[in-house]
């Protein structure tokens, strides 16, 4: 229970530090404005259109918190249920994408928390997860190894940075969002995002070198 | 050098097309040909992972909230091009009137659309009104109930439950397979409706399965029920640790030392006692939501006793992958669905046949 209510505080928390800068003016973006519009009046096909849009990068950036697949559904599905059951006093200022985004952070950390509470099912941990997605794809074994290695370099190169450097980086990169958009979700003003993404950008410029001198 | 804020900005894709093409020739290309700051780049988009299909959240968000099939409600649409106090519009004289036939008509719409939302969503209580729990495989659900009560549906069944319950008749229907754990209410018996057996219970926990045309098996982790045939006096009752069997016409009841399969997947384990494992394949194919194919027939003789986690499918692979002395392949399915292809397993190619029906035991333990 305190939980779900802990959960709620930081929603609020969230969104009463959004700015209106940033990500105005993209149609994509009203898009989503007006499908929270329509899940407020209680329209279940604009609930369903809401996860055609974004529930894959939203699960995306949830296994980045989780240790299976598994539980990275399970979070982002108690996000929209949440979102459903909550719908009457649902009020978004700012970006949708950047709401759901700390929702899926928030509501992994509280999962985060709670489990190191509970010592017994962290220990049951790193089962391998089932291998999704395998065996697909049509390049060549030397353009596939060649790849592997520059993302093995990338990941390498990301894992140098400062935690909350690393989160914004990826934020922003991997998961596409706005400089105003990582701000709201990581809680921090805008300013202190384009600190962390300089530095972010220093280091990946480092790689770019690197890669290219090793011709 | 390079500054880092373009290179900000091109990661995020958010370069004009000479902004770009300047940060390609900086970066220069691969040996391969592949320019290095695209390849970077790339490497960042694919970090996503595979890509995901809304419609395993849809069905197991549709499960979930109650919502049995994906409803339609063009309300908010309409809403938006209609006024929303139409009483206070018409105090005004005429003012009723003067509304163009169109807009008459959609608020109309307005109204039906709600009603039918309403209703399958139990906000208005019409009086045959119920609201409906569907599970699909996979995916398993708990139900709490207004008296404090709370029904645990495991995948692959239905729980029908009457938006009056409560008001001194605590009635459900189910089909499929559920736990119960039922809050004492004097008075007010707790019955579940099954093809045509009907369960009742004053204050108990048990588990009941149910598929159509198959027979009722009712299992009493505590307390008492009785289990009969609807619109019938006769009934057996069922005490802590027993099973009742019933089929349309009789009823058979066994006293089990432990309920073991009957119960346990309520428990977070999905235990099987000398099961063949076809039958075990079937009930992990709904509890995990997935389809399994065998490229040996022979892989599915034998009998199996087992306990599998219910909430870790990768370890209850690995575990069925021993038991079954097979190697797994996965592939997805059109569906969304993840397909399991079983193997003779290539370490086992000179294996004693399989005289009779060997018994594989006991619970395989990984990672713990």
């Amino acid at each position: 229970m305190s939980t779900a209510v802990a959960y709620l505080d930081s929603l609020l928390f969230a969104f009463a530090a959004t700015d209106d800068n940033g990500y105005t003016g993209d149609s994509a973006q009203h898009h989503l404005s007006s499908l929270i519009a329509r899940i407020r009046a209680n329209d279940h096909s604009a609930f369903e259109e809401l996860l055609d849009a974004i529930v894959g990068p939203l699960e995306a950036y949830a296994r980045r918190f989780s240790r299976s697949r598994d539980t990275a559904q399970d979070l982002v599905q108690d996000v929209f249920a949440r979102l459903w059951e909550q719908r009457a006093a649902l009020t978004i200022r700012g970006s949708v994408r950047g709401y759901l985004y700390t929702a899926v952070r928030n509501r992994a950390l509280d999962i985060r928390r709670r489990d190191a509470a509970d010592a017994v099912r962290w220990t049951i941990t790193t089962a391998d997860d089932v291998p999704l997605g395998m065996g697909h794809g049509t390049t060549t074994p030397d353009a596939d190894v060649e790849r592997k290695e520059i993302a093995a370099r990338v990941s390498a190169a990301l894992d140098t940075l400062p935690p909350r450097a690393r989160e914004a980086a990826l934020l922003r990169w991997v998961d596409g969002l706005s400089r105003a958009e990582v701000a709201s979700v990581m809680g921090v003003a805008i300013g202190t995002v384009k600190n962390h993404l300089t530095l972010a950008a220093t280091t990946v410029r480092a790689l770019l070198a690197d890669l290219r001198d090793a011709e | 050098m390079l500054d880092p804020e373009l290179i900000e900005r091109f990661l995020a894709g958010e370069c004009s097309p000479e902004e770009q093409a300047r940060v390609q020739a900086w970066a220069g290309h691969r040996r391969s040909g592949v320019p290095v700051a695209d390849a970077v780049r790339d490497a960042m988009y694919a970090m996503q992972g595979a890509p995901v299909d809304p419609e395993v959240y849809k069905r197991a968000l549709r499960a979930r909230l109650g919502l049995t099939t994906a409803l339609t409600s063009p309300a908010a649409h309409v809403t938006a091009q209609t006024p929303a106090q139409p009483k206070t519009q018409s105090r005004r004289p005429g003012a009723t009137m003067l509304w163009p036939r169109r807009v008459i008509a959609a608020a109309g719409l307005v109204a039906s659309a709600a009603v039918v939302w309403l209703i399958s969503t139990r906000y208005v209580a019409a009086p045959n009104a119920e609201r409906v729990y569907q599970t699909p495989a996979g995916v398993s659900l708990t139900v709490a109930l207004s008296d404090g009560s709370s029904v645990l549906l495991s995948p692959n069944s239905r729980l029908a439950v009457p938006s009056r319950f409560g008001d001194g008749d605590r009635a459900m229907t189910l089909s499929g397979d559920a736990y119960f754990t039922v809050s004492h209410t004097e008075g007010a018996p707790f019955v579940v409706h099954t093809g045509r057996i009907d369960t009742r219970v004053l204050g108990t926990a048990f588990g009941i399965s149910y598929r159509a045309h198959d027979d009722v098996r009712v299992a009493v982790a505590s307390g008492k029920v009785s289990a009969g045939w609807s619109h019938d006096t006769h009934a057996v009752t069922l005490t802590e640790g027993m099973i009742g069997r019933l089929s349309d016409s009789t009823a058979v009841v066994a006293t089990m030392r432990d309920l073991g399969e009957h119960v346990d997947w309520a428990m977070g384990q999905l235990v099987f006692a000398k099961v063949p494992l076809a039958e075990v394949l079937t009930a992990m194919s709904g509890w995990y939501g997935l389809e399994f194919q065998l490229t040996d027939s022979s892989i599915a003789r034998g009998l199996v006793t087992t306990s599998l986690d219910a909430h870790d499918r990768a370890l209850a692979l690995r575990a069925l992958a021993l038991l079954a002395d097979a190697d797994l392949t996965y592939r997805n399915g059109t569906d969304g669905k993840l397909i399991v292809t079983l193997h003779p397993s290539r370490h086992a190619q000179v294996k004693p046949a399989r005289s009779g029906l060997p018994d594989f035991s006991p619970t395989p333990s990984f990672g713990r």
